[in-house]
Formats: structure tokens, C-alpha cells, sequence
């Protein structure tokens, strides 16, 4: 199909970067208990989403009018996207050269923030779900799959970026007690996502292609194992904070292996597709017209 | 007011792919940009299958999906039904590609022609990156049009793919105007259309 990896890593970094600074941010609404994951998120949040907008442009087959990406408001879900996430780089970046500076930063403003935060995280999955001739992607399941993916990549990225940045998990822990929490929801999700996707004919062959075609190695080992299983035993069991860096680090490779097979899986539906038994009335004309 | 359609007489196509040959002559589409085609459809198993053609291109929707979602305002529908795709606008973000459930559109990235070198078929002049389609050839409906020509009845005023058709499997006209050939044949023989389900009230109809 047309997307390919630049659009899977737009996902995943718009996806990762914004959940990352939600989920630290809210987490720091809580108290100091929490140190340093605000302000991990707020270092990641703006630059890994910003990163994303580069690969989305640089698929772009006629850059020279990228900035009418936000001319079509009224119906398309591309440019209400565009205005979500420069918003949110604006004012999250904003942030961040404030951190740097030692600039205080009224907490109004970051709720603004994570409210941007949060819509970059479902857009995505509207921005598919407007395919309607993509059975697999036309579904309401698919934003709220976005944003449990973007809320466990997020925190994951808050931990292994802790992690590096202060060479030990301390308050962390209770981050990836959260993550636990957050890759369970997203499994559900997930295991919903498929089971909506094996029941309507038109998606199924998609399903198939992730549960047993040519998608099944990069689904089970990347997703299921890498995204989820990992994580999540090492966010229950912290053995170290190397193995738990480790761990992070496979999870968030987990969710960009999810956003490049959920692209690659979303084949268009049979342009005619009828049941031979139970053709309707015309297609039945034809059928039986064309048997001579 | 006018709207401009197409009736497709399946128990005329042959699957000759005349109308494709045409299309891709006239507008200079590259290798493997099929504005139209003609499909080889199947249905059943053996032994009990049945086939049949089915010619597919831009169905210049009543709700196209592909500008529903353009962000750019790019692709946009004229007043007399004709979808269109404003190069000087469009990104070439290809959500209209994917949005289309007809199969109908192609972002051009290369510029790619079937020869070496010196080329005997002609090349697009159309700027690169940007999606294209069938366009149901305004610019012959709109010239012939200017000259006090009626199209779907005068070949200068008629979309190329109708003109070629050797079995006359093509109608072109108005959809609006109850007493053209069009209208008639879509009223009499209960024409359908593709994927009525998706909402869009494509102006190509389908009859047996």
C-alpha cells in the first residue's frame, strides 16, 4: 500500500512522544512522588513527536504545498490532525526551552498541553478509520487501539529515558507498575481489535496475514513478545535497571513493528465482492447471464 | 443542471481492454497507472465458476470519500458532478489513494514512460508527486461544449474510453436529463452501482 515505514514511524513517534508527555505530566499532577517523569516526558514529548512530523513530510510526494495540510478542517481527519500536533509541538516545546532555562511553567498550560497530548494520540486511529473502503482500518476500535498503544509506548519511553538520564529506576518502579497495567489494556484492545477484524469478511483475509500469513513473525515475535510480554514481565519483576532499559526498549520497537503490520495489512476490500449463493437480485441477473 | 455519467453495459464488455489502451493513450498515464481497466472477475469455485468483466475507473462520486478527506482541498467536485484533482494544490499526502474504495486513484512519484530514450507514446505533462485519476476528459466535454457540441453524442465532446469501445458496452451523457440515452438505460434495465453500501452515489452505473 501506499504507507509504508516513514508513515509507521510518524505513527509510532507522534503516538510515543505525545503519550509520553500525558502520561508523565498527569502522573506529576499527583506530587513529587513521580520525580523525574515529568520532566522526562516533557524532554521527549515535543521532539520525538516533532521528529514524527518530519518523516510524515518526507513522504510527501509535493512538499512545496505541505502547508496546506491545514486548509481542509471541515471534513478531513489529515488536517484536523495537523493543527492537533503543531499545537501540541508549539506549546510542548515551549515547555521544554522553559525547563532548560529554569523557567517556571503554569500548570494551566500543560493541562491545555495534555489534552493536545491525548488527541494526538486518538487522531491516528480516526485518520485510518476514514478509509472506509479499508475494512480492516474502518473500524472505531482502531483509535482506541492508538491510544492504549500510545499510552504503554509513552510510559515506556518515560522509563528507559529516566533511566539512562539518572542511571536508576528510584520512582520509576512505580511508572512501570503502571506500564504493567496499561500493556494489559492494550492486549485486550488488541485482542478485540482482531476478533472485530476476523468476523466481517472483508477483513479477515488482514487477520489471517497477522495471525498466520506472511505478518505472523513480525506479529508474534514483534508485537506480542517484543511489545507486550517483555514489558510486562520486567514491569512486574524490575530485576535490574539495565534489563528493564532493555525491556522499554523492546517495547517501544514492539510499537512501531504494530503501526507498520496494522499499514501493511490494511488491503483495500474487493472492489466486487459477492456471495455466489446469495448474489442479490442484479449480480444474480449477471451471474447467471455470464454461465450463458 | 447537468451531471455527467457513464453506463456500463456488462453483457456488451468483451474484456478487449480497448477503453484502457485509449485512456492510457490519451492522457499519457505511465506503466502501471490505470486511470481505467477492465477487470477479469471470478465468482464461485471450480467447477462452478462464472466470469465476467467488469470495467472499473473513477466513479466521480455524488460523496467522494477521497475529497472528504483530502486535507488540502485539492480534489473538488464541479458543478456538473465531475470530480477533479487540482495539482497546484494537492501534497501528494496519498489519503485519497487509500480512501477511495473504488481502486481509482494513483500518487505519481516518477516519471516513468514504456520506452528508452525517445518515446512513441506520448509522456504526462503533469507535474509529479501528486495524485491522479480519470478525469473523465473535462477538457473534451468542455471544449466540445464551447463549440455548440452535445457530448455523449458528438465522439469531440466524449470521453476517449466511450468513443473506443468497439462494442458500444459505454453511454455517456447526463444524468440529470430525464430523455438522455443515459438516463433511459439506467432507468430501464434497474442499473446498479459499486459498493452502494459506502454512501458515495458513484455517477458510473452497471447494467446486464
Amino acid at each position: 500500500m501506499t504507507w509504508r515505514w516513514r508513515i509507521a514511524s510518524y505513527l509510532f513517534l507522534a503516538g510515543t512522544g505525545s503519550g509520553a508527555y500525558a502520561a508523565s505530566t498527569i502522573a506529576g499532577f499527583f506530587g513529587s512522588a513521580w520525580d523525574p517523569a515529568p520532566e522526562v516526558g516533557v524532554a521527549l514529548g515535543a521532539p520525538l513527536v516533532f521528529i514524527g512530523m518530519l518523516f510524515l513530510i518526507s513522504d510527501l510526494g509535493a512538499k512545496k504545498n505541505a502547508l496546506r495540510a491545514f486548509v481542509n478542517v471541515r471534513t478531513s481527519w489529515m488536517a484536523r490532525g495537523s493543527w492537533i500536533i503543531s499545537a501540541f509541538v508549539v506549546l510542548a516545546g515551549a515547555q521544554l526551552a522553559a525547563l532548560l532555562l529554569h523557567w517556571g511553567w503554569p500548570s494551566a498550560v500543560s493541562a491545555l498541553t495534555v489534552a493536545l497530548a491525548v488527541a494526538t494520540m486518538i487522531y491516528t486511529g480516526f485518520l485510518l478509520k476514514a478509509c472506509r473502503g479499508i475494512s480492516f482500518w474502518s473500524t472505531a476500535v482502531l483509535p482506541v487501539l492508538f491510544l492504549a498503544s500510545a499510552s504503554s509506548t509513552g510510559v515506556m519511553a518515560v522509563v528507559l529515558g529516566g533511566a539512562v538520564y539518572s542511571g536508576s529506576l528510584g520512582s520509576l518502579a512505580g511508572l512501570a507498575k503502571a506500564d504493567a497495567v496499561l500493556v494489559i489494556i492494550e492486549s485486550l484492545v488488541l485482542a478485540a481489535y482482531l476478533e472485530r477484524g476476523r468476523t466481517l469478511r472483508q477483513s479477515r483475509g488482514s487477520v489471517r496475514m497477522w495471525l498466520r500469513g506472511s505478518l505472523a513473525p513480525a506479529f508474534w515475535v514483534g508485537v506480542v513478545v517484543c511489545g507486550l510480554l517483555v514489558p510486562l514481565a520486567f514491569d512486574v519483576y524490575p530485576a535490574s535497571t539495565v534489563l528493564v532499559a532493555l525491556a522499554m526498549s523492546l517495547g517501544l520497537a514492539g510499537g512501531l513493528v504494530l503501526r507498520r503490520i496494522i499499514l501493511a495489512a490494511g488491503t483495500r476490500d474487493a472492489l466486487f465482492s459477492i456471495s455466489p449463493s446469495d448474489p442479490g437480485p442484479f449480480w444474480g441477473k449477471v451471474l447467471r447471464g455470464a454461465a450463458g | 443542471m447537468v451531471r455527467w455519467g457513464l453506463a456500463v453495459d456488462l453483457r456488451g464488455c468483451v474484456g478487449c481492454q480497448t477503453c484502457t489502451m485509449a485512456c492510457k493513450l490519451d492522457n499519457a498515464t505511465p506503466p502501471k497507472v490505470m486511470w481505467r481497466n477492465v477487470r477479469d472477475i471470478e465468482v464461485g469455485t471450480y467447477p462452478a465458476v462464472t466470469r465476467f468483466f467488469l470495467p472499473v475507473q473513477c466513479m466521480h462520486c455524488a460523496n467522494p470519500p477521497c475529497m472528504e478527506v483530502c486535507p488540502t482541498k485539492a480534489t473538488w467536485r464541479r458543478e456538473d458532478g465531475v470530480v477533479q484533482i487540482d495539482y497546484k494544490k494537492c501534497m501528494g499526502c496519498g489519503f485519497c489513494v487509500l480512501a477511495c474504495p473504488y481502486d481509482a486513484r494513483w500518487l505519481v512519484k516518477e516519471q516513468t514512460g514504456y520506452f528508452e530514450g525517445s518515446s512513441p507514446v506520448p509522456r504526462s505533462s503533469r507535474p509529479l508527486g501528486v495524485a491522479t485519476k480519470c478525469d473523465l476528459c473535462v477538457d473534451r466535454i468542455d471544449l466540445g461544449m464551447g463549440d455548440g457540441k452535445k457530448p455523449g453524442a458528438s465522439p469531440d465532446s466524449t470521453p476517449v474510453c466511450v468513443n473506443s469501445c468497439p462494442a458500444k458496452a459505454l453511454v455517456f451523457g447526463d444524468l440529470e436529463d430525464p430523455d438522455s440515452e443515459l438516463s433511459t438505460i439506467v432507468r430501464a434495465r434497474n442499473a446498479t452501482q459499486l459498493r452502494p453500501e459506502m454512501g458515495t452515489n458513484p455517477s458510473v452505473f452497471y447494467v446486464w
